[in-house]
């Protein structure tokens, strides 16, 4: 607050009545006597706090150049910073708390205003904008640093990938080298030992794949068009169908299923959420898959994909969507537990939610809403 | 096979500053016919001599196809491309960008700067023995390539 030293107001009203009795009660106000401006238009108002430093403003709704909610809004949004105390009439109170609801930091009824409240009001006011702009200052800070935290641990996660593929590549050559110009010279062991270097650097390359798939789809620019999801699921199951020909699963998916948002990377969440269900069907009878959206309920359309596979305990429902987090035992089901991950970075990056339920044995229903 | 170009065998330049990845990529081309010699510098500044027939390299051959990595100290593969397809000389010479980089930003520079085209390596060794496998197929027996000896 500033303390001792003098407040500098501006007036902004027309009726010289009101601004008399205004200019009476700032006289009778206990304390240091404020330094008050008065202006009878809008314009003048606008005039004055483009070229002038202010505390507070006092503003009449309805001036000769403006009337209504318009003023405070036109007046507000020259000067967002600036503490503003409405006044209105007796009969348009309601218009007073709208304007609060806008960013007016108070509303104040002409002659229903003792004196000793002025001050105390516009004191008010003035710490509570400051309280306000402190408070904004500091998320808008906080947000800016969480920002560059998120763009650097992104870059790192896909610098770090890609860095780690050199030395990979020359583990996997060179292995793959000495099993076929050499394997006769190592015995049972050697050879053992060689077929388990030469698996773990098929799996680590698997996982720098997705990592970079993720940090990918976290740092790609969305492009939003409306893309038909139906079409989409379409397509990604006839890849898996070419893929794995021997498979007998029985697809199902709605029509029509349009949302707003980016094709690319809601390709990638089908291909991951149809991926899990065809992965996690290939040891049930009669494999199902399921694309569709929900009964209609109030709000946005909730999209699933079911399976009746291996389901998995709603007590890790949560965790699945952590990157590197598996509910299944890696000879059962191969993967490396980033598919979810991204499904969930790209849907919150549409703004939207996703969630999972399931049990053991019963399969699994993935639901995503695309705002 | 007579509808496919006769087969020639290549003189090949690959410039590639990793050891590991110089010889695994030889290994992978190793077997072919098709190669004549594969021409090995580790640097985009001996990648130019070699092509310019300077210092070490007076006798080099003029390469059918370069082998261009784009993470080269110094000099980037980039640059090197760029010299390659601004020299009257030397831009009628393929060069296929082979790099560990998939993105974006590296896949348009290089076709930006004329690339004949643009492979990223595979980590599997298997993948890259059918991927440059593919290259060395496709340069000598489906491409026509100018004719050598303008140097």
């Amino acid at each position: 607050m500033n303390g001792e030293s003098t407040l500098r107001i501006l007036v902004v009203e027309d009726n010289e009545t009101d601004a008399l009795l205004i200019r009476e009660a700032f006289a009778d106000c206990p304390g240091p006597a404020p330094e008050v401006v008065y202006v009878p238009r809008l314009g003048d108002g606008l005039e004055r706090i483009n070229d002038d430093h202010f505390d507070a403003a006092l503003l009449d709704l309805a001036l000769p150049d403006s009337s209504g909610l318009d003023t405070f809004v036109t007046f507000h949004q020259q000067a967002p910073r600036l503490p503003v105390l409405v006044l209105t009439g007796l009969e348009d109170e309601s218009i007073g708390a709208e304007a609060i609801t806008r960013g007016a930091q108070d509303y104040l009824v002409k002659g229903q205003l003792p004196a000793s409240l002025l001050m105390r009001s516009i004191r008010y006011a003035i710490e509570r904008q400051h309280f306000y702009r402190e408070l904004d200052d500091r998320v808008r800070e906080r947000t800016a640093q969480l920002a560059l935290a998120n763009r650097e641990l992104d870059s790192f996660c896909h610098a770090v990938s890609h860095d780690l593929r050199a030395p990979l590549r020359s583990i996997n050559g060179f292995g793959e080298l000495l099993d076929k110009n050499h394997r006769n010279t190592l015995d049972d062991d050697g050879q053992r030992f060689l077929d388990r270097i030469l698996e773990a650097t098929g799996r680590m390359s698997e996982l720098i794949d997705d990592l970079l798939s993720l940090s990918r789809v976290s740092r790609q620019e969305l492009n939003f068009t409306p893309v038909d999801l139906s079409r989409l699921a379409q397509q990604v199951v006839e890849t898996l169908r070419q893929n794995d020909p021997n498979r007998a699963v029985e697809v199902v998916i709605e029509e029509g299923l349009m949302v707003q948002g980016d094709g690319r990377l809601l390709r990638i969440v089908l291909e991951n959420l149809l991926g899990n269900a065809w992965k996690f069907t290939s040891k049930t009878e009669g494999a199902r898959i399921e694309v569709g959206r929900e009964p209609a309920e109030e709000g946005e359309p909730v999209f699933h994909v079911r399976d009746n596979g291996a389901g998995f305990d709603m007590r890790y429902a949560d965790k699945m969507f952590t990157a590197f987090q598996r509910l299944h035992h890696e000879e059962d089901f191969p993967g490396t537990g980033v598919g979810l991950a991204t499904v969930q970075r790209i849907i919150h990056r549409h703004g939207g939610k996703v969630w999972a339920e399931g049990e053991p044995g019963e399969g699994a229903r993935i639901y995503f809403i695309v705002p | 096979m007579n509808e496919i170009a006769e087969s020639k065998t290549l003189e090949i330049l690959l410039v590639e500053d990793s050891p590991s990845d110089a010889l695994l990529t030889k290994e992978a081309l190793g077997s072919s016919s098709a190669v004549k010699t594969i021409h090995h510098v580790e640097n985009g500044d001996e990648a130019m001599e070699f092509l310019h027939g300077q210092g070490a390299y007076v006798d080099a051959p003029r390469p059918d196809l370069v082998l261009l990595d784009l993470n080269l100290p110094r000099k980037s593969g980039l640059e090197v491309l760029q010299e390659i397809k601004a020299d009257k000389r030397l831009k009628t010479i393929p060069v296929v960008i082979l790099t560990t980089s998939r993105d974006e930003a590296d896949v348009l520079g290089s076709y930006g700067q004329h690339a004949n085209c643009y492979v990223s390596k595979p980590v599997a060794f298997e993948s890259l023995v059918q991927v440059v496998g593919n290259i060395q197929k496709f340069w000598s027996g489906v491409a026509t390539l100018p004719p050598n000896g303008t140097k």
